[in-house]
C-alpha cells in the first residue's frame, strides 16, 4: 500500500502509452490524489440535490467566487512544498488593495497603482522570509506576528474607513470577462495553477523547493542555497496574495482594512485538501486548484440548499479537521 | 580467560546479566554476554566503537529489553520495563545532561519530585537546601545547593546527578565516558566520589576509552568486541597493551587491500584551521590520488573537520587552499564549486532525499549544469542517472525508484554518484560503510580505490580501524580536536592508532 504514494516530484507520463498502462496510471494517480474523487463526488451530489447546481451560470459563479482565494493559495502551496507557511496572506490581500486605491487617489494610473500594490505584498514577503531565515523561529508564528503588524498598517492607512477605487481600467481587472463569459481572474487563477505546476516539475528552482521541503539538511549539503530560496518563496507568496487583493478590490470597487480576513486558513485548507502536505516535500499547484474548487463547490452547495451560516461553518471546520488528519495519516504510511 | 574475583568482594553478585543477547532488525548488537557486579565493585567496561557497550548500558537502564537472557538483581530475575523502572530498582545511569533542569536550583534537581513541603503544602526551601547539602556533603562536595544548575560547570552537574542517584538509594551507578569533558582536577574529584560510592557498597560500572583512568579507579574489567564478551578479568592481571589487544582481537581482513597508487601533487591544503572549542590548529595536505584516513574516537572532531572543510561549519582561524587557490567558503555550494564533495556520516538524514527517486538524488548537485534557463533537460538528467547506475552498479529496479527502498550499500552509492557527477577533485567521506553489510562494504572500498586511482583525493573518516588501516596511504589520528599523530599507512597498527586516539601517547 505504501508504494502507491509514488514520487511526486517527477513529470507524469513516462515511456509508452498503451491503454492498459494509461488506465493503470489513472488508477494510480487517483489513489495518490483522492481530491479529484472528492470533487467529482461533490459535483455528483450537487447535481442530485439541486436543479440549479449544474447550470453554466452557477458553475461560472463558483469559479468567480473562488478565484481570489485560489490565487492566494498558489503562493501558499509553493511555501508549503518547502515546509513553510504564510499566515500573513489575509491582511496582505487587504494591504495591496488599500495601497492601490490610495495611490489612485493621489493620481496614480492603472499600471502604477497595480505595481505599488504588488510591491507592498512583495515587501511583506521579504520581511517574513528575512525574519524566518535570521531568527530560525517557527514560520507559522513569525508570519502570525507580521500578520498583526500588517493589519495595523491597514488600519492606519484606511483610518478604519472604506475607500473607493476611482480608475475604471483598474475595475476591469476584477469585473472584466473574456468572450463575455469567463472572468479574467478565473483565467489568471487557472493560468497560475498550470504555469506554477510546470515550474515545480521542470525547473531547478521547483526541484530545489521539493528537496528543501523533504530534507533541508541534505539540501544544504548538496549545495542548495536554502536561505535565498526561502526568501524567494516568501516574496512570491506575498506577491500572489497582493495580486489576489488587487483583483478583489477591483471586483467590489472598494476596500477595507480586513478585506482578506479568513484567507490565511482557507488557503491552507485548500492546499492541503488538494493533496499538498503540511510537512513539506509533497504537493503541487494543480492539486491546489482542485482543493480550491472543492471548497467552492461545498460552499455553493450549502448556500443553494439554504443551510444556515452556522452549519456552513461547522462543515468547513469538519473539512479542515478531516484534511489535517488525512495529511498526518498519509505521512505515517 | 579466567573469571577471578578480588578477595575483599562478597561472593553473591548484586547485579547479574546472564547470557544476554540483543538483536535489532538486521543487527546482532549483543550475543550471549554475561556480566556480574558485586556491591562495592568498580568494573570497567571497554570495547571499540560499536562493540556493544551502549546497548549493554541501555539494557540495564531499561531503554531496551534483551532478546534473550536474564538480568538478575539480588539473585531475582527482573524484567526492566523502562527507565523509570530501572531507577526504582536502584540502577542509575549518570549522563552529563540527562534529566537535569538548568532553571531549577541544585537542591531541586537533587530532590526533584520529592521536595519537602511546609504546612501550607508549599516547597520548604530551607529544609530542601539543608537536605541537598547533606547529600552533597556525603560526596565531599561543598557547592551551595541554592544555586541554579545552569550556572554550574559540567563537573558540578555530574556531582548533582550523582547526589541524586545516592539520595534515590542507588545500588548500581553507571558512568558512560564521565571524564570526556572534565579537567584533570575535576577527574580527581570524580574519582574520590566514586570511592565514596564504593564505600557505601554501591556497584559501579565505568565505561571509558581512557586506559590510565581505568587502571586508576577500577577493580575489574569486562571487554566487549563485536557484541560478544571477550574477557572478564581483574585489573591486576592485565596491562594497557593486553587490554587494547583484547579490544581489537580480530585478524586484519585483507578483503579490501588498498591498491598502490601514484600519489600526485597536493590538491587540498588546510592550514591552522581552528573552530572555537571544537577544532584546534588543524593543518593537513591531501594529494591527488591519495586516501588519507582520519581516525579518532567519537567526539574527537573528525566530522567537524570535514564540515569545516566543506563550508558547513564556520571557522575562526585558518586557511583552505584547493589546487593553489585559497577558498573562503560561506556555504557548501562554494566548496562544491571549488571541486569538493562530502559523503556525510548519516546518509539518511544528511545525504539523501529519501522519498525522491534515485534519479533526482543523483542529479541534485549538478542541476544547473543539466538545465537551460533554469529548465531541467529531462533527457540529460535521465542519461546522467542511467550512466551512474551502470557505472557504480547501483542495484535498483529503475532510476524512478524512491531511494528509501534501496539497501544501505546502494543508497551510499547513490550519494557517491551525486558527487562523481560534479567531477570532484576532493572527496570527503565520513563513515563510508556505516550500517552497510560486509559484502557491500568491500564494494564501497573497491569504488573508493578506483576513484583514488583516477586521481580523486580522498579524505576518509572512519571509526572502524581495520577499514582505516586497509584503505589509507596515510593516517591522521585526532584526539580532542587536534591532530595527535600522522602515521604512514603501511606501518600503522590498531595498537598505535588507539594509543594516540585515547591520548595515551602524545
Amino acid at each position: 500500500m505504501h508504494k502507491t504514494a509514488q514520487p511526486l516530484a517527477q513529470p507524469p507520463g513516462g515511456a509508452g502509452f498503451d491503454p492498459h498502462g494509461a488506465l493503470a496510471e489513472l488508477r494510480h494517480f487517483l489513489a495518490a490524489n483522492p481530491a479529484f474523487i472528492i470533487l467529482a463526488g461533490l459535483m455528483g451530489l450537487g447535481a442530485f440535490l439541486s436543479p440549479v447546481f449544474l447550470t453554466p451560470q452557477n458553475l461560472l459563479n463558483i469559479l468567480w467566487t473562488v478565484s481570489v482565494l485560489g490565487i492566494v493559495a498558489m503562493g501558499q502551496t509553493i511555501l508549503l512544498i518547502t515546509g513553510n507557511f504564510d499566515m500573513s496572506v489575509a491582511y496582505v490581500v487587504g494591504l495591496a488593495g488599500i495601497v492601490a486605491v490610495i495611490s489612485q487617489l493621489w493620481g496614480a494610473g492603472f499600471g502604477l497603482s497595480l505595481l505599488l500594490g504588488l510591491l507592498a505584498g512583495a515587501l511583506i514577503g521579504l520581511l517574513n522570509g528575512s525574519l524566518i531565515v535570521w531568527t530560525r523561529a517557527n514560520a507559522f508564528l513569525i508570519t502570525l506576528g507580521t500578520s498583526i503588524l500588517v493589519y495595523s498598517v491597514n488600519l492606519i492607512l484606511t483610518q478604519s474607513k472604506t475607500w473607493y477605487a476611482s480608475v475604471d481600467s483598474f475595475l476591469l481587472l476584477g469585473r472584466g470577462k473574456l468572450f463575455d463569459s469567463l472572468h479574467y481572474s478565473v483565467l489568471l487563477f487557472f493560468l497560475l495553477g498550470v504555469v506554477l505546476e510546470l515550474m515545480l516539475r521542470h525547473t531547478t528552482f521547483g526541484r530545489s523547493l521539493f528537496v528543501i521541503g523533504f530534507n533541508p539538511r541534505a539540501a544544504t549539503l548538496a549545495g542548495l542555497r536554502v536561505a535565498p530560496l526561502k526568501l524567494a518563496t516568501y516574496v512570491f507568496c506575498g506577491t500572489t496574495a497582493a495580486l489576489a487583493g488587487l483583483i478583489m478590490t477591483a471586483r467590489t470597487g472598494s476596500t477595507v482594512a480586513n478585506a482578506g480576513v479568513g484567507m490565511d486558513f482557507d488557503s491552507l485548507i485548500a492546499a492541503v485538501l488538494g493533496g499538498t502536505s503540511l510537512f513539506g516535500g509533497r504537493g503541487g499547484t494543480l492539486r491546489t486548484v482542485v482543493g480550491v474548487l472543492i471548497l467552492g463547490v461545498l460552499n455553493n452547495l450549502l448556500v443553494l440548499l439554504n443551510v444556515p451560516y452556522e452549519a456552513q461553518q461547522i462543515a468547513k471546520g469538519l473539512v479542515f479537521l478531516l484534511v489535517v488528519w488525512m495529511d498526518g495519516f498519509l505521512q505515517k504510511r | 580467560m579466567q573469571a577471578s574475583h578480588a578477595g575483599h568482594l562478597p561472593d553473591a553478585p548484586l547485579l547479574e546479566m546472564r547470557s544476554i543477547s540483543k538483536s535489532f532488525p538486521g543487527v546482532q548488537a549483543l550475543h550471549q554476554v554475561s556480566l556480574e557486579l558485586r556491591a562495592g565493585e568498580v568494573r570497567a567496561l571497554v570495547g571499540e566503537n560499536g562493540a556493544g557497550k551502549s546497548t549493554l548500558i541501555k539494557l540495564l537502564a531499561g531503554v531496551y529489553q534483551p532478546t534473550e537472557g536474564q538480568i538478575l538483581l539480588d539473585g531475582q530475575p527482573q524484567l526492566i520495563r523502562d527507565p523509570a523502572h530501572a531507577l526504582r530498582l536502584g540502577i542509575v545511569p549518570v549522563h552529563q545532561e540527562v534529566n537535569l533542569e538548568p532553571y531549577l536550583s541544585i537542591a531541586e534537581n537533587i530532590l526533584i519530585g520529592r521536595q519537602p513541603r511546609n504546612r501550607f503544602g508549599l516547597i520548604d526551601f530551607g529544609q530542601m537546601n539543608r537536605e541537598a547539602a547533606r547529600w552533597l556533603a556525603e560526596l565531599g562536595v561543598a557547592t551551595d545547593p541554592a544555586l541554579p544548575l545552569g550556572m554550574c560547570s559540567i563537573a558540578e552537574r555530574q556531582m548533582v546527578a550523582i547526589a541524586r542517584a545516592v539520595s534515590l538509594d542507588a545500588r548500581v551507578v553507571i558512568f558512560d565516558e564521565p571524564t570526556s569533558s572534565l579537567t584533570l582536577r575535576e577527574t580527581e574529584r570524580l574519582f574520590s566520589v566514586i570511592r565514596r560510592l564504593q564505600a557505601k557498597k554501591i556497584a559501579v560500572l565505568y565505561i571509558s576509552h581512557r586506559m590510565e583512568e581505568i587502571f586508576q579507579i577500577c577493580d575489574t574489567l569486562t571487554v566487549l568486541r563485536d557484541g560478544a564478551l571477550v574477557a572478564t578479568q581483574t585489573l591486576d592481571t592485565v596491562t594497557t597493551d593486553s587490554v587494547i589487544r583484547m579490544m581489537i582481537g580480530r585478524e586484519l581482513q585483507d578483503l579490501y587491500q588498498k591498491q598502490a597508487t601514484a600519489v600526485g601533487p597536493p590538491v587540498l591544503e588546510v592550514k591552522q584551521l581552528t573552530v572555537q572549542g571544537i577544532l584546534n590548529d588543524i593543518s593537513l595536505t591531501l594529494h591527488r590520488g591519495e586516501i588519507l584516513g582520519v581516525a579518532g574516537l567519537v567526539g574527537a572532531g573528525r566530522t567537524e573537520l570535514a564540515r569545516a572543510i566543506f563550508g558547513d561549519l564556520p571557522y575562526q582561524k585558518g586557511e583552505l587552499w584547493v589546487e593553489g587557490r585559497q577558498i573562503r567558503p560561506t556555504c557548501p555550494d562554494d566548496c562544491i564549486a571549488a571541486g569538493i564533495g562530502l559523503v556525510p556520516e548519516d546518509r539518511k538524514e544528511q545525504g539523501l532525499v529519501l522519498p525522491m527517486p534515485v534519479k533526482n538524488n543523483i542529479s541534485l548537485a549538478v542541476l544547473n549544469k543539466l538545465s537551460w534557463l533554469g529548465v531541467i533537460r529531462p533527457r540529460q538528467e535521465t542519461a546522467l542517472a542511467q550512466d551512474s547506475v551502470r557505472r557504480l552498479a547501483i542495484k535498483t529496479p529503475s532510476i524512478q525508484q524512491q531511494v528509501q527502498y534501496l539497501s544501505g550499500g546502494n543508497q551510499q552509492r547513490v550519494v557517491i554518484a551525486r558527487w562523481l557527477a560534479t567531477h570532484p577533485k576532493v572527496l570527503l567521506v565520513d563513515e563510508p560503510t556505516r550500517g552497510i553489510d560486509v559484502g557491500a562494504k568491500s564494494e564501497i572500498y573497491g569504488l573508493l580505490n578506483r576513484l583514488a586511482s583516477q586521481g580523486v583525493a580522498i579524505l576518509m573518516i572512519s571509526s572502524e580501524l581495520p577499514e582505516i588501516l586497509a584503505m589509507s596511504d596515510r593516517i591522521l589520528v585526532m584526539y580532542q580536536g587536534r591532530i595527535r599523530a600522522e602515521l604512514p599507512g603501511p606501518q600503522a597498527t590498531e595498537e598505535s592508532i588507539l594509543r594516540f586516539a585515547t591520548g595515551q601517547a602524545a
